[in-house]
């Protein structure tokens, strides 16, 4: 049962799908394949148009656009991979945790997933930046702390919807144990919806990333990152506005590729999971 | 051979419903006391909701959530034993309904090698111990058969493959909850047989439930009858058939008969049951 359209949709998949492949490669290589140095000021050629030897042209401080872009991929995406690292090792351990337990644990551990649902990124961001100073790591942390608890819950749910199966039944009545039953018999049920979310997230968290390092919160020049790419391009918005347009392309295109992406993981797997999150 | 002996005293299972003074308790299982040993099947009898499975669940405390155990003790060979120690020890365990027991992502290897890391078995012995089962069970023929997955096979193999890891275990007793009703006459009658030869051969003591008086009187030595959460009556299987004391015993027998109609004298045989 093919719904119609279903061609159009599986062709812009397989777009989204190099896409991502190119900004996962970009960041992985990219200092292997960038044209220039991405620090190398060079004053003489600033504002440079797109010529050869600049693809992108340059910036007011005379440096590779291309390069720029290219290192930004991996301070961007990086920071994302390892934001989403650490979400999805707290909320597997505390959603494993709470649902495999219950009782007691199960509802301490899930009030803290309340507190910390109630904090908007930003304003978590704000404040530990507040307190502990400018930098990409609070900006990951504070990533980290405004999103674990969504993974958490619903690895949560997912554990005590799978806990409920005959087959982990009769694995506990064949006395294995708990941690056991845990990796055989539930994690595999939790794992392919998980890994559609956080395919989902990608995008978001870019965002956050980029968004927090443009208000000058994050990255801090000179850095090649894509937010702070466009923080420095704003001053000549209105005469050069290709500066601002590039790093915001690669910006619209990642999120956009990762975030087709995990709709269609999410479609595949579990079309009822993230409808819920109401986000 | 010497007999082993499993006896649950007193077995008391308990739910709850909110009233407007809070919680009252249900009781769902009184002071059940059941009695096994090795080389002996034991059936378990009763009505749908008379708290068959739910006294087994309280042997092993795999209760199901909603429902806490109240009492009872637990004897193994006479020394008291707490209920999740005899897991997949002392006690193995055959579901009703073998299509969702199993892991549809996992192979039935997989799921031997989670018996058998419970009984400490790896590497060579545990594959020996394996086929050794799967032979057991009738499943030794096809070699492809610890590859399958769970939907690759068919209900009565998938029970058989429950029989073999169960055996897998070295379990002496057995505690098989209605492990034909979800199958067709046919399959129901070899695995019958297939647990009676299994009884007989290895001495294994057996726990049968079920609410088929016809699987009663082809496998059980003895019976003991619940109604209402409570064992009514206990005794040898062919006293219980020839001279039911309870009325929840002659009402069962009177079910059947009506069902089967047989003669009241004797006991129906599952062959009558065949088409």
């Amino acid at each position: 049962m093919t719904p119609a359209g279903a061609p159009a949709r599986s062709r812009s998949v397989a777009i989204a799908g190099l896409l991502a492949a190119g900004f996962v490669l970009l960041a992985l290589l990219g200092s292997l394949v960038v044209p220039h140095d991405p620090l190398a000021v060079d004053l003489a050629h600033r504002f440079e148009a797109p010529t050869l030897a600049h693809l992108l042209g340059t910036d007011h401080l005379g440096r590779d656009i291309l390069s720029r872009l290219i290192a930004g991929a991996r301070t961007t995406l990086g920071s994302v991979l390892v934001v989403l690292a650490l979400v999805l090792a707290l909320g597997l351990s505390v959603g494993g945790l709470s649902g495999m337990l219950g009782g007691r644990i199960d509802a301490v551990l899930m009030r803290l997933c309340d507190v910390f649902l109630t904090v908007p990124t930003f304003v978590l961001a704000l404040f530990m930046i507040g307190a502990l100073g400018t930098g990409l790591v609070n900006v990951v942390a504070a990533i980290v702390l405004s999103h674990w608890a969504w993974y958490a819950r619903i690895v949560r749910g997912l554990v005590l919807e799978l806990k409920t199966r005959d087959y982990v039944l009769a694995a506990r009545i064949a006395g294995a144990p708990r941690l056991a039953i845990f990796v055989e018999h539930v994690l595999p049920g939790v794992v392919p919806p998980l890994a559609a979310l956080a395919t989902l997230d990608i995008g978001h968290m870019a965002l956050h990333v980029a968004g927090l390092s443009f208000l000058g919160l994050g990255v801090q020049p000179p850095t090649p990152e894509w937010g702070v790419m466009i923080n420095d391009a704003r001053a000549f918005f209105w005469t050069r506005p290709l500066l601002v347009i590039w790093p915001g392309l690669a910006i619209a295109l990642a999120v956009l590729a990762f975030n087709r992406l995990g709709d269609a993981l999410r479609d595949r797997l579990d079309p009822t999971l993230v409808a819920g999150r109401g986000l | 051979m010497t007999v082993r002996t499993l006896r649950a005293g007193g077995l008391a299972v308990e739910t709850w419903r909110a009233t407007r003074r809070g919680r009252e308790p249900v009781p769902l299982v009184r002071d059940a006391s059941l009695d096994l040993r090795t080389g002996e099947v034991l059936a378990l009898v009763g009505a749908s909701g008379s708290g068959k499975s739910l006294a087994c669940a309280a042997l092993l405390d795999t209760l199901p959530p909603g429902t806490r155990r109240t009492g009872g003790r637990i004897l193994l060979d006479g020394a008291e034993t707490e209920p999740a120690a005899l897991r997949g020890r002392a006690v193995a365990s055959v579901l009703q309904a073998p299509r969702t027991a199993f892991n549809p992502l996992r192979t039935i290897d997989d799921h031997a090698g989670e018996t058998l890391a419970v009984a400490g078995l790896r590497g060579g012995a545990g594959r020996a111990a394996m086929r050794e089962a799967l032979a057991a069970v009738g499943l030794g023929d096809d070699p492809r058969v610890p590859g399958l997955y769970p939907f690759q096979m068919s209900g009565g193999m998938l029970q058989r493959a429950m029989i073999a890891l169960a055996l897998l275990s070295r379990a002496p007793f057995l505690v098989a909850d209605e492990p034909t009703t979800d199958l067709d006459l046919v399959a129901q009658a070899r695995i019958l047989d297939l647990l009676a030869d299994l009884v007989r051969e290895r001495s294994l003591g057996l726990l049968i439930v079920t609410h088929d008086l016809g699987v009663v009187a082809r496998l059980a030595d003895r019976v003991a009858v619940m109604a209402e959460g409570r064992i009514v009556e206990t005794g040898a299987a062919k006293s219980i058939f020839a001279r039911p004391s309870e009325p929840a015993t002659q009402a069962l027998l009177a079910a059947h008969q009506a069902l089967h109609e047989v003669a009241p004298d004797g006991p129906p045989a599952v062959t009558d049951l065949l088409p």
